[in-house]
């Protein structure tokens, strides 16, 4: 039987979903997306299925393997917002300005503490973000990283400054949580 | 020794108080992990290498959604798509013409004519125009540069019309894809390594789709190639045949298979070439793509020849002489002419090898094919350097001039003809020279 002509008409893609649901369901709830969430990352699994329907010749492989990427690449888009929303907290809270207040020269005091525990080219990295306020495509010219690979090693460098922070209390549960 | 949780410092509290707590809850999953992925902050990365799934993960702990509420999602999703589908089915139908008549205008007027009409604004439109420039690689490289600048222009706008972000996405990434192999063909190799950096960005704001993924990474290794990049390139290549054999596309996988074999054979890795040769053969749908099954045999005749193989070659080329003989494409009938002269070459038949080198040469040159003329004319001047006949060597040599004054090679390549004709005129010429010659000349094929 020939998968895709089969599935052409709305009863063979309604087929090929009952005989699939079983495994759909098991890589979602593996991969634990939310259920808010969830919705989304079927529809864009299915609608892309429809749109390049002609192509994909193995339905039931084409859709576990995307949906599997699809929920991969939905934690990785996550975390990459969780970094950069803490990076733009910590800009917040040590931007620079003519005349620091004490709070803004503690935190500062904090953070470089913090930052000088690291590898040296997280130290620079991080130094030029924080202290001299550059933006990733100014510390890639500075540095001499590709564009493509800048943000990806900021990031890291930002994983290794929470750790440090971890280890001092930043993710404490705190006791009215 | 102190407790450091009791000298936390003011900026951990702070920036505690200023993040939600579901941000802090997904810190804390992504911190308190043992130690692996996190640590360099690549979650799930090492199982999206192998296609595995995360066991229980204490990243992904704390209160499961049961798959019977995934259940429950599956079933609202589903009569949504029902209608989202049927739309789509409608737009197909016109894009054949909507295709002529946009192709009716100067590129300029086309241009104009997608940012101000909506009705160009249509998905398998850009879809036509990507299949028309692979063909227009062969033909027109400006041409192709155009359909492809089309194409992105299509799908940049087509984040507007409703279309889910991530999908649009796909399609942006295949046309920034398809634009840097164009570009690639026109020798614009800076612009194209930025097309696919472009493509790759874009892939990852997409749907997963992974046979996206592949093609993509299939095109990006024939431009890695091109620049030589070949560890760049295989890794591309065999990313790409791993997601074909996981999603069952057995054809594209021997496709992919038989493109690497003839980048191994390139970077001299003829043996690996040759054996990746012989297994896309069995994986390659003669009856879907007609083309790319020839293809897979010649290039399979051609390296056995390369490595000596020259008995195993003419056998391979007695089986099929039929079969590629069969071809309506006038040029590779040509190419299979070339083979068969190389192939008896090699087995000694120099009469024979001559009579076809010969006559594939002068065809190429009637056809105009320059790049392939000059190749043959380096063919036909080894099998004169072993019978001695250095008359007949100079003649070649002096044939040869047209193509150092024609503009469709490249500097590099006019180079080494050149100095092919000058030790020629000098009766110096070696097998080593030519062979340095050819190898120049490949080289420039390899970089289209």
């Amino acid at each position: 039987m020939n998968a895709p002509e089969n599935a052409r008409s709305d009863e063979g893609f309604e087929a090929l979903l009952r005989r699939i649901r079983p495994t759909l369901k098991q890589i979602l709830g593996r991969y634990q997306i939310p259920p808010t969430d969830a919705e989304d990352v079927l529809q864009d699994t299915f609608m892309t299925l429809f749109y390049k329907w002609d192509e994909v010749q193995k339905p039931e492989a084409w859709l576990v393997g995307t949906l599997r990427r699809r929920c991969i690449m939905y934690w990785r888009s996550r975390r990459s917002r969780l970094y950069d929303t803490v990076d733009e907290t910590i800009l917040e809270l040590v931007a620079d300005s003519d005349q620091p207040s004490q709070e803004q020269a503690t935190l500062r005091k904090d953070l470089e503490r913090s930052v000088s525990n690291l590898r040296p080219k997280c130290r620079a990295i991080l130094r030029m973000r924080y202290s001299l306020g550059l933006k990733p495509a100014e510390i890639a010219a500075e540095l001499g990283y590709a564009q493509s690979s800048v943000r990806k090693v900021a990031n890291r460098c930002l994983a290794a400054l929470i750790r440090e922070l971890t280890a001092v209390g930043f993710l404490k549960e705190s006791s009215n949580a | 020794m102190p407790d450091p949780m009791s000298q936390t410092p003011h900026l951990a509290d702070v920036l505690r108080s200023r993040l939600s707590g579901d941000d802090l809850d997904h810190l804390r999953r992504l911190f308190s992990a043992r130690d692996g992925a996190a640590q360099n902050g690549d979650l799930w990365e090492s199982g999206a290498a192998n296609g595995s799934m995360p066991a229980s993960d204490p990243r992904i702990s704390g209160p499961r959604t049961s798959e019977s509420e995934y259940g429950a999602i599956l079933s609202r999703v589903l009569p949504n798509l029902m209608q989202e589908r049927r739309r789509f089915a409608n737009q197909r139908d016109d894009a054949g013409a909507l295709l002529t008549e946009l192709l009716g205008h100067p590129q300029e007027r086309r241009i104009v004519l997608i940012r101000n009409s909506q009705r160009f604004i249509s998905w398998p439109l850009c879809e036509a125009l990507l299949e028309s420039s692979l063909d227009a690689c062969f033909r027109d490289h400006k041409e192709a540069v155009e359909l492809c600048t089309l194409a992105v222009e299509i799908a940049l706008h087509l984040a507007d019309t409703g279309i889910r972000s991530p999908l649009v996405h796909d399609l942006q990434a295949r046309s920034y894809s398809y634009l840097g192999n164009a570009l690639r063909v026109s020798s614009d190799l800076d612009a194209a390594d930025q097309a696919f950096e472009r493509a790759s960005e874009l892939l990852e704001q997409g749907t997963g789709d992974l046979l996206e993924l592949a093609r993509h990474l299939s095109m990006k290794a024939v431009n890695c190639a091109s620049r030589r990049r070949f560890d760049e390139s295989f890794s591309h290549y065999r990313r790409a045949t791993r997601i074909y054999r996981q999603c069952g596309e057995m054809h594209l996988y021997g496709r992919t298979l038989m493109q690497l074999a003839i980048h191994l054979g390139a970077a001299g890795e003829t043996d690996q070439g040759i054996e990746l040769l012989r297994k896309s053969l069995t994986l390659i749908d003669v009856d879907r793509e007609p083309r790319l099954a020839y293809a897979a045999v010649q290039n399979l005749i051609f390296l056995l020849n390369e490595a000596g193989e020259y008995q195993e070659a003419y056998e391979h080329l007695q089986r099929n002489r039929a079969v590629l003989a069969s071809q309506d494409d006038p040029v590779s009938l040509l190419r299979l002419r070339w083979l068969e002269g190389l192939v008896m070459r090699g087995t000694g038949e120099e009469e024979e090898a001559e009579l076809a080198l010969v006559e594939a040469r002068q065809a190429f040159e009637t056809q105009g094919l320059v790049y392939e003329f000059a190749m043959v004319t380096m063919d036909l001047s080894m099998l004169y350097i072993a019978q001695g006949r250095t008359t007949e060597i100079k003649q070649l040599a002096q044939e040869l001039v047209p193509v150092t004054q024609s503009k469709q090679l490249r500097d590099q390549g006019i180079a080494a003809l050149i100095l092919f004709q000058k030790a020629a005129e000098l009766e110096k010429i070696s097998l080593d020279l030519v062979r340095q010659t050819i190898s120049s000349l490949r080289q420039l094929r390899q970089d289209r």
